[in-house]
C-alpha cells in the first residue's frame, strides 16, 4: 500500500485548526483527495518564479484610505437580530473557560 | 408571445410610453414562477407581496412623474449570496437558512435607483462552491432545456430563472466561472465584469482576489443595460476600481471591423468536448464574416490556472468563511458546553461536505509547511498567466473561446471532485487576470446549449459587449428557448 502524502492524521489536524469535526469516511476522502491535488499543483513547481512578484490582488491601486470621518453606524439592537443568544445588548456565548 | 420574451428595451419602452405597467409586468413574472418553478425550482424565496407593492410605487411615482429609470418595474432573481436588507439571504447552506442581512450589498442599493424589482433570491452551490447547484443546502435546481440535467453552477439558479423566463435578468456572482458557466448551459448571457469594476460589498464572499457580481440576461444588449447599473467605484468597497465607467448601451455598434481576436489553442485542448470546439468555430467565422480578423496564439501558462485556482481560492476561503462560528448570526449547534465546542460544532453541522472540503484544503495550504511552497507559488503563477494576457491585449482586442468544455450533465451523475475541478479550465483564468468575460449562446449539442467566451483588456467590458453583439445580431441562438 502505498502511503498518501497528506495523511489522515494531516487532515485530522487542519481539521481542528478550521473548528472543523470530520466524519472517518470524510477524513479518509479528504485525505485522498488532498493528496491528489497536491499531485496536480506539483506541476506548477516546476516554473521558474525567481524575481516574480506574487499577485495578491490585480488592482493597480493598492493603498485607499478615506477621511476619518465620524458616520452613523448599524443600530445595536439590528446588530444582535441575527444572534441566537443574546444578553443586556451582548453576544451570549458558552462558557470560554471549565 | 408573452411580455417576458420581450427585450429590457422593449419593456423600457412600453412601460415609459404607458402601454405596460409595471405590476402587469411583475404580475407575469410572479405568474411565470408558481407555472414552472415547482420544475426548475431556481427560487429559494419568492417575495410576491414586496415585489407586488414595490411595482405599484413605481407605477404611482410614473404616474406623477412620466418618467421610468432604466430599469424600473422590471423583475429580477438575486443570487442568495448577494445581501438583501431583510430577505433572507442563506448562500444556500444551513449556516445562513435564517441569516436576514442589516444592510445591502451596493448593488442592491443600485438595481433600487435604477427601479428594479426584486422578485426573489434564486439558488447557488453552498457558498459558491461548486459548477452544478448539486451542493445546495435546500435543493436541486433544473436545466430548464432538459429537466433532468443541472443548470450549471454556482449560479445555476440566476441562469436557470432567466432561461425559463421567470425573470428578465438576475445576478450571479462569479469566482472561476460561476456566472458564465451556467449561462453556458442554460443558453443565455453572462457577464462577468473585471474585478473591481461592480462592488463587492454585501457580497458574501468566497475568494476576495476573484470574486464579481455580474448579469445574467437573454440577450447582449440587456447585459449592458444591468452592468450599466450596477458599475462603478463604491468606498465601500476597498478594492473597487476608481475607473469610468463607459456608455455600455452606445458601445453595441454591431460594427466588429476594427477587431482583432486571440483565439487562445490552450482553449481548445483535448480536454474540450470536439462537437463544443465546432460550435465555437462556426462562431469565430460569423465573426471573421463580418469583419473580424483572428488569428490562433497561446498562453503558455494557461495550463496552469486550474492548479493556481485550486489552491489560492481554498485558502481564500478558508479565511472568508471563519466568520461564521454560530453567535453573531447564522446557525447555532446545540449542546455545547464550551466555546470551542459551540465553534466545531456549529461549523461541522451548519457546512456540507464540499465547504468542509475547501476550508480543510484551504488551511493546509495556508499552514507552515504548504505556505511558501503552494500558496505563495500559486501567486506568483498567477502573474505569470497575468502576463501571458497583458501580451496578448497589446496586439489584440478580445481572446475568444469556449465558456465550458461539455454539455450540462446529469443530476446526480457521481464525478470525481477533481474532476468537476477541471470543467471550470476555460473560465478560470478571466478571474486570475481579472478580466472581463462573457458567454453568449453558440448552438446546440444534443438539444443542449453551447456558450462561446469572450474576454477582454480589464475594464474594457465596451469592446467585450460590442463584439458580443455583433455576433449575436448575426445569429438567433439567443431566440431559441426551452420548451418548458
Amino acid at each position: 500500500m502505498t502511503v498518501l502524502r497528506v495523511t489522515k492524521e494531516d487532515v485530522r489536524r487542519m481539521a481542528k485548526v478550521s473548528c472543523l469535526q470530520l466524519t472517518d469516511e470524510e477524513v479518509e476522502a479528504f485525505s485522498h483527495q488532498f493528496s491528489e491535488l497536491l499531485d496536480k499543483a506539483d506541476e506548477m513547481l516546476t516554473l521558474n518564479t525567481d524575481h516574480i512578484e506574487p499577485t495578491v490582488n490585480v488592482l493597480k491601486q493598492t493603498k485607499v484610505l478615506r477621511d476619518d470621518r465620524v458616520r452613523p453606524s448599524a443600530d445595536q439592537s439590528d446588530v444582535l437580530s441575527n444572534a441566537r443568544e443574546t444578553v443586556d445588548g451582548q453576544f451570549k456565548v458558552p462558557s470560554v473557560f471549565e | 408571445m408573452s411580455v417576458l420574451d420581450l427585450s429590457l428595451r422593449e419593456l423600457h419602452n412600453q412601460l415609459e410610453a404607458g402601454d405596460l405597467t409595471a405590476e402587469d409586468l411583475v404580475d407575469a413574472s410572479l405568474k411565470r414562477i408558481s407555472e414552472v418553478d415547482e420544475q426548475v425550482k431556481a427560487f429559494l424565496l419568492v417575495d410576491e407581496a414586496g415585489a407586488r407593492k414595490r411595482a405599484r410605487a413605481l407605477d404611482e411615482s410614473f404616474a406623477k412623474s412620466r418618467h421610468r429609470e432604466l430599469l424600473s418595474g422590471i423583475p429580477a432573481g438575486i443570487k442568495d449570496n448577494i445581501s438583501t436588507q431583510g430577505m433572507t439571504t442563506t448562500c444556500a447552506s444551513r449556516m445562513l437558512a435564517e441569516y436576514k442581512p442589516i444592510f445591502n450589498a451596493t448593488v442592491m442599493d443600485k438595481l433600487d435607483e435604477a427601479g428594479a424589482v426584486t422578485v426573489g433570491k434564486v439558488n447557488m452551490d453552498e457558498f459558491a462552491m461548486g459548477s452544478t447547484t448539486e451542493s445546495s443546502y435546500f435543493q436541486k435546481t433544473h436545466n430548464p432545456w432538459q429537466l433532468d440535467r443541472v443548470p450549471g453552477g454556482s449560479s445555476g439558479g440566476s441562469a436557470a430563472a432567466v432561461a425559463a423566463r421567470e425573470v428578465v435578468f438576475s445576478l450571479g456572482s462569479d469566482t472561476g466561472g460561476s456566472i458564465r458557466q451556467p449561462a453556458a448551459y442554460c443558453g443565455v448571457v453572462g457577464l462577468k465584469p473585471s474585478y473591481g469594476r461592480v462592488s463587492r460589498f454585501g457580497l458574501i464572499a468566497l475568494a476576495s482576489s476573484l470574486d464579481q457580481i455580474g448579469p445574467i440576461t437573454r440577450t447582449v444588449e440587456d447585459a449592458a443595460y444591468v452592468l450599466q447599473a450596477i458599475a462603478g467605484h463604491d468606498p465601500q468597497d476597498a478594492t473597487s476600481a476608481q475607473t469610468d465607467v463607459s456608455d455600455y448601451v452606445s458601445a453595441l455598434t454591431g460594427n466588429v471591423k476594427d477587431v482583432t481576436i486571440a483565439v487562445p489553442k490552450e482553449m481548445f485542448g483535448e480536454g474540450v468536448d470536439s462537437r463544443i470546439k465546432e460550435k465555437v468555430y462556426e462562431a469565430l467565422r460569423v465573426l471573421e464574416g463580418i469583419g473580424a480578423r483572428w488569428e490562433e496564439v497561446s498562453l503558455p501558462h494557461l495550463k496552469y490556472a486550474i492548479h493556481v485556482y485550486y489552491v489560492i481560492v481554498p485558502g481564500e476561503a478558508s479565511s472568508n468563511l471563519a466568520r461564521f462560528d454560530g453567535i453573531r448570526f447564522g446557525f447555532r449547534a446545540e449542546g455545547a458546553d464550551n466555546l470551542q465546542e459551540l465553534y466545531e460544532k456549529t461549523r461541522s453541522e451548519g457546512f456540507g461536505r464540499e465547504v468542509k472540503r475547501r476550508i480543510t484544503f484551504g488551511t493546509m495550504v495556508l499552514s507552515a509547511d504548504y505556505y511558501e511552497k503552494y500558496y505563495v507559488k500559486a501567486q506568483k503563477v498567477r502573474t505569470l498567466i497575468r502576463r501571458d494576457f497583458e501580451r496578448i491585449f497589446d496586439a489584440y482586442d478580445v481572446i475568444l473561446g469556449p465558456t465550458a468544455p461539455n454539455v450540462a450533465r446529469k443530476i446526480g451523475e457521481t464525478v470525481d471532485p477533481l474532476t468537476s475541478y477541471a470543467s471550470d479550465m476555460c473560465t478560470i483564468p478571466a478571474n486570475l487576470a481579472g478580466l472581463p468575460a462573457i458567454s453568449v449562446p453558440c448552438g446546440t449539442v444534443d438539444g443542449l446549449p453551447v456558450g462561446m467566451q469572450l474576454m477582454g483588456k480589464p475594464f474594457d467590458e465596451a469592446t467585450v459587449l460590442r463584439v458580443a453583439h455583433a455576433y449575436e445580431q448575426q445569429t438567433d441562438h439567443h431566440r431559441q428557448k426551452p420548451a418548458l
